[in-house]
């Protein structure tokens, strides 16, 4: 188990990583995508290192696998965009993400603009306490 | 590619073989994939000090990756010689046998090469060589299953090429034409000397001859060359 200062940097490593960059000033809030420039595969990549550091099976998709579970059988997505009961569950795994990024009928490919720094070392956390898996 | 690690998926077929043979002589640690024919790999791996790894279309391929890191530390270079044929007239041909083609020759190396990413792209460096066929251009009668695998093996190696390029990895095809093994021992036999009146070479391949496109498309030689398909059939294509 991680404290909450070694995750921030273990994560803030890969980020650097990743992108190829000093990046000397990263913050928990930082949006991946908006503020330090990642793109799609970059997103990738940053998992994938995070998977192999803290040794944790972690998948973009785990928040929508934990939404899934904790409404059973209720669907989640309606033409490819989130339901509000969804919505209402990705703000309960998200806290860092202010309320209003996260709305009902949210297209699902905008998920992922709302991923922070703490959203990963969330992510991480939650896998590490489940036995190294996130979802 | 000295130390490279490299895995061959379908490595105990007459081009697989080769394939092992040829890159475990450039320097690579070879891990032999094999699915059913584990005695055939075993002896290979020894020969060639690698490794033999169950590597099999219906189970996932993240398996022997993870195996491969743990045994050999990691992995830079994919060879996916993987392929079944079953042949019959598109009129005829039965759906399970469409889908089987479709889902082991396309789909397998779709999971295979996603399955690839995690080890390549952290390490900036992979080499994805996939086999495809003279078949997946020109088509080729009773083959509707296998060319359409093909000639989508080929559409997806250049969008994988296109996405992944930028961190390090290529990703190419070799597209064999006629060569000499158990899998053309048929057509061969059948239809040689038409055959070989559409190749410019007159003559069938060898896998030697694959083996040796195939290990140069996974060398460091060829580290700007991205989504092409490499033909390596005597000129049948032309």
């Amino acid at each position: 188990m991680n404290s909450e200062s070694s995750l921030f940097d273990g994560v803030c490593d890969c980020i650097r990583q990743t992108l190829e960059k000093d990046l000397p000033d990263i913050r928990e809030t930082d949006r991946l995508i908006a503020d330090l420039e990642a793109d799609s595969l970059d997103f990738l990549d940053l998992i994938f290192r995070i998977e192999q550091k803290f040794n944790v099976s972690i998948n973009p998709r785990d928040l929508e696998h934990r939404t899934q579970a904790a409404l059973g059988g209720e669907p989640i997505l309606i033409e490819g965009c989130y339901t509000a009961r969804a919505v209402e569950e990705f703000r309960k795994f998200m806290p860092e993400a202010p309320g209003e990024e996260l709305y009902p009928n949210m297209p699902a490919r905008d998920l992922f603009a709302s991923f922070r720094v703490k959203t990963f070392m969330n992510l991480v956390a939650f896998a590490q306490d489940n036995g190294g898996r996130a979802a | 590619m000295t130390q490279r690690i490299a895995l061959v998926a379908g490595g105990t077929g007459d081009l697989g073989q080769s394939i092992c043979l040829e890159l475990a002589r450039a320097g690579a640690r070879v891990a032999v994939g094999y699915a059913h024919a584990r005695e055939s790999a075993d002896a290979l791996a020894k020969e060639l000090g690698g490794i033999a790894l169950a590597v099999r279309a219906e189970e996932d391929p993240a398996l022997a990756f993870r195996e491969i890191g743990d045994r050999l530390g990691g992995l830079d270079i994919l060879v996916n010689a993987v392929g079944i044929n079953l042949e019959d007239s598109a009129l005829s041909m039965r759906g399970e046998d469409w889908q089987q083609v479709l889902d082991v020759d396309l789909g397998f190396a779709f999971r295979l090469t996603q399955a690839a990413m995690p080890y390549m792209i952290t390490k900036k460096y992979g080499r994805i060589v996939h086999l495809s066929s003279v078949a997946g251009r020109v088509g080729g009668r009773g083959q509707i299953n296998y060319a359409a695998a093909k000639a989508g093996l080929e559409r997806m190696t250049r969008v994988f090429a296109l996405e992944v390029g930028r961190k390090g990895v290529t990703i190419n095809c070799v597209a064999p034409g006629v060569i000499i093994s158990a899998m053309s021992r048929r057509i061969r036999e059948n239809h040689g000397k038409e055959l070989l009146e559409h190749i410019a070479c007159r003559r069938f391949g060898t896998p030697e001859e694959v083996a040796r496109a195939v290990a140069f498309l996974a060398s460091d030689a060829a580290s700007y060359i991205n989504g092409v398909v490499l033909p390596v059939d005597g000129g049948m294509s032309l």
